[in-house]
């Protein structure tokens, strides 16, 4: 019997996937900017700030708190999802508009879409353990887990 | 207007009002100035160069005052020859960017003439301007995206939301900064700035005990919580115009959590964010965000009958004017005597070879580089110089 968790969809796609989750904030620029700018066909994070840090993320649902960062980061999140090399699906409590804008742009001018859910208690998000398999709705804003 | 520009703007359009919708925008505001970061030529930013070209081909033009990131500075291409070919698509982009009309390349671009007024709105990137923008300047922009802000710029509107807003403009965070910090020391003002980025995260922050930084200062300071966080406004008691009184930043309510920083901290945020090498440094650089005249000319100053070891690069980074003025007055000569490199090349995007020491707390979150105060980048870049 799954569950579905209700939050709010930021950008389009369904996708389902495997979890990889952080309670730290994450910051995509320093995170992806690396693995694209030498042509990783792996997104492994780069922040050696981060407890993902070397953490392979690539075709992962990736959880975390917040985004944080540079304003880079919408079209860094853009680049990591024209290369297909980075996260399917992107699931946090709170988004903002500068994520998101990446995978909007991405579906706008590329015709590539890329789920962003947020609006999902953290403490309900944290009892997800990574390599749990889930379902990302971000057409309707909810996420399903087993 | 033919297809093609009808077509794109319905995009840009839909970019911005998409974006809009999701974080409950009920209708677009105009503009008056944009800044964009849509500006590297590094290969990671293919997708969103791809649309830039798309607009510069279709002939469309910014509505607004609008300026750029800074890039490489071109004045170094023989120094810098292993790094330049990485920037693939800067001439690109750059011919892109000028047929659009933005004008002006920096990441301090109140430090030019894109100076909006208090409480005007904007449409800008660049995080360490957008704490810049709002926070001392009290106009208004959300961190808008490398794109988005773009799209702003053409349409000459952006979402009404966020911190366009006054009710989101009040302080969340009291951050009172403990007496025993000594807040004459830079160093520990950018140290203080990696710790609020952590405490507020996506919240403003409003500091107590920091009532006489400088303007240059806060720069510097909010550039770092912007990299630790997703800071966007910091008020600070006594200093930014929307803080007269703690009651203002508050907007006369009650802080949702109080919070000190001490001197533990700030030792704890260095040993987090700053790299140990066992090597000696190869680059040196100073400033990011770039430097005001203020800050160069006290570079300078302390540099003054000094000489860099020829064994490093020392990069002084500032904007276009500034490095303009400064080469062609009298400071020149301490400039060309020290050895120096004026520069407005970006020390976070430049893959300068490492080891890299900074006095930047932002450059240093991004890189892996070294952070020390301007005087220690100093002292070790002249100390050992042997070719007297």
């Amino acid at each position: 019997m799954s569950k579905k968790l209700v939050g709010r969809g930021l950008s389009n796609g369904i996708v389902e996937g495997e979890v990889i989750i952080t309670k730290q904030p994450f910051s995509i620029s320093a995170a992806f900017i690396m693995p694209l700018v030498t042509n990783s066909k792996k997104c492994k994070v780069a922040d050696r700030t981060h407890e993902l840090f070397k953490k392979d993320v690539t075709n992962k649902v990736l959880i975390f708190p917040y985004p944080i960062g540079t304003t880079t980061l919408g079209f860094v999140l853009m680049e990591t999802i024209i290369r297909k090399m980075g996260p399917k699906a992107i699931v946090c409590e709170q988004g903002e508009p500068l994520m998101s804008s990446g995978a909007i742009a991405a579906e706008i001018f590329y015709n590539i879409k890329f789920p962003i859910v947020d609006h999902i208690e953290f403490s309900e998000l944290e009892k997800i353990p990574s390599g749990t398999f889930i379902k990302v709705n971000g057409d309707e804003g909810y996420i399903e887990i087993p | 207007m033919d297809g093609d520009q009808g077509d794109l703007l319905s995009k840009l359009m839909k970019l911005i009002v998409t974006l809009g919708d999701s974080f409950g925008a009920e209708y677009l505001i105009e503009i008056v100035s944009a800044h964009t970061v849509l500006n590297f030529g590094l290969n990671f930013v293919n997708a969103a160069a791809g649309v830039l070209h798309q607009i510069a081909e279709a002939k469309l033009h910014v509505k607004v005052r609008t300026t750029a990131d800074p890039i490489i500075d071109m004045d170094y291409q023989e120094k810098l020859k292993t790094i330049y070919p990485m920037f693939v698509l800067h001439k690109q982009m750059m011919d892109d960017l000028n047929k659009i009309g933005v004008r002006g390349y920096t990441c301090t671009p109140y430090m030019l003439d894109n100076v909006p007024n208090y409480g005007e709105h904007c449409a800008w990137s660049e995080s360490s301007a957008v704490v810049y923008l709002n926070s001392v300047i009290g106009a208004r922009s959300n961190r808008e995206g490398g794109l988005v802000d773009l799209a702003c710029a053409i349409i000459g509107k952006t979402s009404y939301s966020g911190l366009h807003l006054d009710e989101n403009r009040k302080g969340q965070i009291l951050i009172k900064i403990s007496p025993e910090i000594d807040t004459e020391n830079v160093l520990n003002l950018t140290s203080i700035g990696l710790k609020i980025g952590e405490i507020a995260g996506y919240k403003i922050p409003v500091i107590q005990g920091l009532e006489n930084i400088t303007n240059d200062n806060i720069k510097n300071l909010g550039a770092a919580s912007a990299a630790t966080g997703a800071v966007a406004l910091i008020h600070v008691i006594g200093v930014t115009p929307e803080a007269k009184t703690k009651e203002e930043a508050f907007q006369g309510d009650t802080p949702q959590e109080n919070v000190e920083i001490g001197l533990k901290d700030l030792e704890d945020v260095r040993e987090k964010y700053s790299t140990s090498w066992k090597f000696d440094p190869k680059n040196i650089s100073v400033g990011c965000p770039q430097l005001s005249m203020r800050e160069v000319k006290e570079v300078l100053e302390k540099l003054k009958g000094k000489r860099i070891n020829q064994e490093f690069n020392f990069w002084i980074c500032t904007n276009e004017n500034v490095k303009e003025e400064i080469l062609n007055s009298e400071l020149n000569e301490i400039l060309r005597e020290s050895g120096a490199n004026l520069t407005t090349l970006c020390p976070t995007l430049t893959p300068l070879q490492r080891p890299l020491i900074t006095n930047s707390a932002k450059a240093c979150f991004y890189t892996n580089a070294t952070y020390k105060s301007l005087d220690e980048c100093i002292k070790i870049a002249t100390e050992e110089f042997k070719n007297v």
